[in-house]
């Protein structure tokens, strides 16, 4: 097999994402499993690899071998193992499921994205979690928080750009308001920007609505060569490419303040390798951890102006009925964040988004669908692009 | 912090050691053991002067574990003026008017945070504005 060649996306499982305090783990893993694979009549023995992205059990739930337990409580004897890249640790094991069909050495595989955070009581246990995929010695222990360094970034794009504290607060607006058009988003109520401006302060300019909330979840997509993949659906939809993009771990290592660059990078590596460019994207599901990201993020993978990401939210263009709808899923702000679960949760959406699935979030003519997945503040970024 | 990790990051901690490679003359903070410029494994230990600007700064409300006791706290990317960039609490400000990009700042040896389970109390570095 070449190294074009595409990947199919066959089958989708997702659980609700919130607090879902009566299951494990295991348990969240299974009803995302079970739901991909009794969909399309699949057998569990058909599954030849399990890639699971996770952020943090061990931090989260003092358990690690995820790959293992969950394949047990699955009842899956394939290769299982877990992967690891903070926010991004479920497109990271996506991608790297991609890699495995694409080598040629697997026809049938599963991706699981999944996270329990709700099992962390104390605050302090759930923000330490979070900013273990800071640098730990030189940002954390110097006081920084991931509130913090977006909200850096915030002022950075403030002073640039020009960019108003209620446009940003408009991406949550507009996140929540998909969101309660999505049956499986934890957040369902609408928000005002009124809302978002009073809510607690946590590193001026961000407040507490700007920030994801803790959450259970998981998603699982089962992938397969062409080939194979004509022989469970007709028409089926492709990850036509899937870049991994760098910058580093501090965001005091990186040149920029108002970008992200291995976005930037991973986003435009995939347009020339398909011959395309961002304006052949209908719709996109981004890594909006923070309101403040989903505005560079768009500017990074050029789906708006430099510059442009906060008057382009403020306009309506990134809203449903816009020119560029983001986060028609309600984004990690709205449909809920378990952390390695969202890289998954998006190539989901834009999987409904593409066979006609997706409800009254429904975009029409879809071209070409996008997923941005990012780890820590931008350090590791996955791009995902889809389409029939 | 551990006792062990806390001993290894105390030079480049307390006082603002870095690394030059000898090679190609690249800095590093903190010390680094390789050049990734140059791929030099002969680096040698470098003082920073400890003046900087600002680079960004934000206020912070909702504290780290361990930095509860500071809210609210400035925090900040400053440069150092060998070039180099660092995460650090800006300490000192009277007034927030001051924190504009390009402020001169000066690294100060401070209190970093409470003890930790094994009982540390971690020092370090912070930037305070000059002539303010």
């Amino acid at each position: 097999m070449g190294k074009n060649e595409k990947v199919a996306v066959i089958s989708t499982g997702m659980t609700e994402f919130g607090d879902l305090y009566e299951y494990e783990i295991t348990g969240i893993a299974n009803l995302a499993i079970y739901e991909a694979l009794n969909n399309l009549h699949i057998k569990k023995e058909e599954i030849e690899s399990l890639y699971v992205g996770n952020m943090g059990s061990h931090l989260f739930e003092g358990q690690e071998n995820l790959g293992n337990l969950i394949a047990t409580y699955a009842g899956l004897t394939c290769p299982a193992f877990k992967i690891q890249a903070a926010g991004a640790s479920g497109a990271v094991a996506l991608r790297n499921a991609v890699k495995g069909i694409q080598s040629g050495s697997k026809e049938l595989v599963m991706v699981l994205g999944v996270e329990k955070m709700t099992e962390a009581t104390k605050q302090h246990e759930a923000q330490l979690a979070l900013a273990s995929g800071l640098d730990t010695n030189w940002e954390t222990r110097m006081g920084a928080t991931l509130a913090s360094l977006f909200a850096i970034m915030a002022r950075a794009h403030m002073r640039e750009y020009g960019t108003t504290r209620e446009q940003i607060a408009n991406v949550v607006v507009k996140n929540h308001y998909n969101a309660s058009l999505n049956p499986k988003a934890q957040y369902k109520n609408r928000v005002r920007v009124e809302s978002v401006l009073r809510s607690k302060l946590l590193s001026d300019p961000l407040r507490l609505f700007d920030a994801c909330a803790l959450s259970d979840g998981a998603a699982s997509v089962v992938l397969a060569s062409e080939e194979v993949a004509y022989s469970y659906d007709s028409d089926p939809v492709f990850i036509y490419q899937i870049k991994q993009g760098f910058a580093p771990i501090a965001l005091h290592q990186r040149e920029s303040l108002t970008e992200f660059s291995g976005t930037k990078f991973a986003a435009e590596k995939a347009y020339r390798d398909m011959g395309i460019t961002a304006a052949d994207i209908s719709l996109a599901e981004v890594h909006d951890i923070f309101s403040i990201a989903e505005i560079i993020a768009i500017e990074s993978l050029g789906l708006v102006e430099k510059g442009k990401g906060g008057f382009a939210t403020e306009n309506g263009d990134t809203a449903l009925d816009g020119s560029i709808p983001i986060n028609t899923s309600g984004g990690l702000k709205g449909r809920g964040a378990p952390l390695g679960a969202t890289g998954v949760a998006q190539i989901i959406e834009l999987f409904d988004q593409i066979k006609g699935n997706a409800g009254d979030r429904q975009i029409k003519d879809i071209k070409y669908a996008l997923a941005h997945s990012m780890g820590g503040t931008g350090g590791t970024s996955v791009v995902s692009i889809l389409g029939r | 912090m551990g006792v062990a990790r806390s001993w290894r990051t105390q030079k480049s901690r307390y006082r603002l050691t870095g690394s030059k490679c000898t090679k190609c003359g690249a800095l590093y903070f903190p010390i680094n053991i390789v050049c990734i410029k140059c791929t030099s494994l002969d680096l040698e230990e470098f003082q920073f002067s400890g003046k900087a600007k600002l680079i960004e700064w934000t206020r912070v409300d909702e504290a780290a574990k361990g930095f509860e006791h500071l809210v609210p706290y400035y925090f900040g990317i400053v440069e150092l003026e060998e070039g180099v960039r660092i995460s650090t609490q800006i300490v000192d400000v009277v007034d927030e008017n001051i924190l504009q990009p390009g402020l001169q700042l000066q690294m100060t040896f401070r209190k970093l945070g409470e003890g930790t389970e094994e009982g540390i109390i971690n020092y370090g570095l912070k930037a305070e504005p000059v002539d303010w």
